[in-house]
């Protein structure tokens, strides 16, 4: 073997270790990927709207969509199974489902916001009448409502605020953002401000977006904040934040308006992975503002341009530690238990 | 050890700090906001494409926008889906928060483009024909692809000039990169070898004033003499931005008081900068209604002004005769401190400051009549001019808005919702029962 010869094998070898290390390191870093399934659709095809609101049923697996003065419900196929219009609601801006598979609708009537509680089939069975709210939280005007464990949240986005009450409407807790993060209501700072994103994690914790800033955050219930994300055009950077939601193993999920993706990241915060990107391909997503996902790991985004709402399949992997990382729901197989670097594929049983 | 812990904790507590506190700033601060907020360098990022067209990664779309277009890419921040009222600094509302019989929700002066995908028909009177107020007739069709505008079906050309309608969108009339800047000397200059830092937005009531080291923006980022977009050249403009402020909260209802913006200098001389021939400082010279610098009220117009409460009422005063629906030019003398210093003490939005124009320096200008981005009325004027009549009269002969089925000739199609909130939620109390249209506020003929 000549020193030619021997060099070049080295250098094969080296290359060799160095690509392995690579795709191996990529592996491990990447926690979870997502696909892109299908569109909300009816038997017609592809529901086009621009920016509805959303709200999943992780118990069924439903999805629930408000347009206007519209309910769409979507089975766990994307496909249409039931529509009201709720005529007596007015503008309907978001709705959310209790335990018991009854729909809360967050509605206004001019300048006035009615909390509606109905039945599974959208028939109103009562008016849930707010009480014993505090002064700084009676000007609230929310345009998000989300229920979880026997409460009911409230977000009003142009005011930072977010009001808990119990499901009978009674006060129970409030949060004025703008004040937790020491922004001057006097200058222009809280009056360009505002939330782009609002959901509650498994913990009960709060997550919300701040578009201006480009930044997430999470909120806990000793009032300590979190924030998260810097500005920037590079994969993992935040260009207009939206809509925020958390899956149950503690990935967080943000909307970029504007760079036109869905960025992950993991419980602590470090990103994970990114999809969409603008476009005009299926898997592709234009200005992407609300999310939801359900119980499966499905995740729901909405969308500009009339592109309707677009559902993405997340697959996740296992991590370094060779510790599982899969959904703890019991309809789902994982089928590869136990193997390293093998994605996990999620089915319904 | 201890002093390791003590020395972590406050360093995390320190970071936290920097990490929330005084991040909360507009994102364009009066010039060149933060470059990767819209523009993506090479489309690219270990090979995946950040954008995507029919171009290869490496290349980007035009301009390397991140948005489709200018506009959209504008309105993926200044439009939110799910506003239950006025926000900030947004100036469209989205398709799903104004369903049919509800209006746009944003009330900034210079309105809301969400008027224009409102489209009313109406029958006048039984047996006559249906009329219609087209959407596009609202206001400035600008095209944002993305959130659902397009260009104007009809118009081609800037009224009164030639600049092209197909080409028309936000950075028509504002520099995205803010390089319009007012100095402390009164001059605004463009980013030239002797100009100075932008230390700030010079809009607001509130912003700071140039001095001798800072610069600030000019007015809502307005482009200046010279100012053409890349992506539209052949129309550079030859007037500089006004001379004006708002308050710092200026999207906002008037049903109790109203939002006072200051026009002080140069308004209608800056729109001539694309409808050049609808300027016009010289009536009677020529018959084109006048907006001007050198269009002043005088004393008869402001003195109907002054005077002028509602239909049938001329019992007003000077002090209190300010009307946000036709607001006025105060005609200060230039751009330099002393000047903004005046109209930043009139800029507000509590009624504090409802005084009316002079006789000597206050003119009429395009503003006095139309809104900048969009109405809820034809011609993206200020308050209705399809009917004589903008309120009617219940039974006890009190003021209400026209119903769409009592009174289809008045009401034009808009629900009594809609009506009001295209005049700014007033209540129509505060007008007179029958009451003629607002063109009376300058010429008393009711």
């Amino acid at each position: 073997m000549n020193k030619l010869t021997y060099i070049r094998s080295k250098t094969s070898t080296l290359l060799a270790i160095f690509s392995m290390i690579f795709i191996a390191t990529s592996l491990y870093a990447e926690k979870l990927t997502a696909s892109y399934l299908y569109n909300l659709s009816d038997f017609k095809g592809t529901i086009n709207y621009s920016w509805p609101r959303l709200s999943a049923d992780s118990g069924k697996n439903e999805i629930y969509v408000a347009y206007q003065s519209y309910v769409r419900i979507f089975n766990d196929n994307g496909m249409e199974i039931y529509r009201f219009e709720g005529t007596d609601f007015g503008s309907i801006y978001d709705l959310t489902v209790d335990n018991d598979g009854n729909i809360i609708i967050l509605s206004y009537k001019g300048e006035n916001y009615l909390i509606t509680l109905c039945n599974f089939r959208g028939d109103p069975k009562s008016k849930i009448e707010l009480k014993d709210i505090p002064t700084e939280y009676t000007d609230m005007h929310p345009n998000r409502l989300i229920y979880r464990d026997g409460f009911l949240y409230l977000a009003d986005f142009a005011s930072m605020k977010i009001m808990v009450t119990d499901t009978n409407g009674l006060f129970k807790n409030g949060y004025d953002i703008s004040a937790l993060l020491g922004f001057d209501k006097d200058k222009e700072e809280a009056e360009d401000a505002g939330l782009g994103g609002f959901s509650i994690d498994s913990k009960g914790n709060i997550a919300f977006t701040i578009p201006v800033i480009a930044r997430a955050y999470l909120l806990f219930p000793d009032l300590k904040i979190i924030s998260f994300g810097k500005r920037g055009s590079t994969q993992g950077k935040f260009g207009v934040t939206g809509g925020i939601t958390a899956d149950d193993k503690g990935f967080y999920y943000v909307a970029d308006i504007l760079r036109c993706v869905i960025i992950v990241f993991d419980k602590d915060f470090n990103f994970q992975t990114e999809f969409g990107y603008r476009g005009f391909k299926d898997k592709n997503l234009i200005a992407p503002t609300d999310l939801a996902i359900d119980g499966r790991g499905r995740i729901y985004v909405t969308q500009g341009r009339n592109r309707g709402i677009s559902v993405f399949n997340i697959n996740y992997r296992i991590d370094q530690n060779n510790e599982e990382v899969i959904p703890n729901k019991d309809n789902f197989i994982s089928t590869t238990r136990n193997l390293q670097n093998q994605e996990i594929n999620l089915k319904r049983n | 050890m201890k002093v390791l812990k003590v020395s972590v904790i406050l360093i995390a507590a320190i970071l936290i700090t920097i990490g929330l506190s005084g991040t909360a700033k507009a994102f364009h601060s009066g010039g060149v906001a933060e470059c990767e907020g819209c523009h993506t360098m090479h489309n690219s990022f270990e090979g995946a494409q950040m954008t995507i067209n029919a171009l290869p990664v490496g290349t980007t779309n035009a301009y390397l926008l991140k948005g489709q277009d200018q506009s959209s890419t504008c309105l993926n921040c200044h439009q939110h889906a799910g506003d239950t009222g006025p926000t900030g600094y947004h100036i469209s509302t989205a398709d799903a928060d104004m369903p049919a019989g509800t209006a746009p929700l944003q009330l900034s002066p210079g309105g809301d483009f969400g008027w224009l995908k409102k489209t009313y028909s109406w029958v006048p009177r039984t047996g006559a024909a249906t009329e219609y107020s087209y959407g596009e007739r609202h206001g400035h069709n600008i095209i944002a692809a993305d959130q659902g505008y397009v260009a104007d079906s009809i118009i081609t050309a800037a009224p009164g000039g030639t600049y092209p309608a197909g080409t028309l969108s936000c950075i028509s009339c504002h520099d995205p990169h803010g390089k319009f800047r007012r100095l402390n000397d009164g001059s605004i200059v463009n980013g030239t070898a002797t100009s100075k830092p932008i230390r700030s937005s010079g809009s607001y009531a509130t912003s700071p004033d140039p001095d001798v080291n800072f610069a600030v923006g000019v007015y809502r980022l307005l482009g200046g003499i010279g100012y053409e977009p890349k992506s539209n050249p052949g129309y550079a403009f030859g007037a500089n931005p006004p001379a004006a402020v708002v308050p710092s909260a200026y999207n906002r209802t008037e049903a109790t008081t109203q939002t006072r913006a200051a026009y002080g200098l140069g308004m209608s001389e800056w729109c001539a900068n694309c409808h050049t021939n609808m300027h016009n400082d010289a009536y009677p010279t020529n018959l084109r209604h006048p907006a001007g610098n050198a269009s002043k009220l005088g004393a008869t117009i402001s003195g109907n002004y002054n005077a002028y409460v509602k239909t049938g009422d001329l019992s007003g005063l000077s002090t209190a005769s300010y009307l946000s629906l036709v607001p006025f030019e105060e005609g200060v003398a230039d751009h330099t401190v002393a000047s903004y210093t005046t109209l930043k003490g009139h800029a507000v939005n509590n009624d504090t400051q409802l005084g009316g124009p002079d006789a000597v320096n206050a003119n009429v200008n395009c503003m006095s009549c139309h809104r900048a981005h969009a109405s809820g009325w034809d011609s993206m004027t200020r308050f209705p001019l399809g009917n004589e009549f903008m309120t009617v009269a219940d039974g006890l002969g009190a003021p209400i808005y026209p119903d769409p089925t009592a009174n289809p000739a008045q009401a034009m199609g808009r629900a009594t919702t809609e009506f009001q909130k295209a005049l700014y939620d007033r209540p129509a109390t505060k007008f007179a029962a029958y009451q003629r249209v607002l063109c009376n506020k300058c010429h008393a003929k009711d």
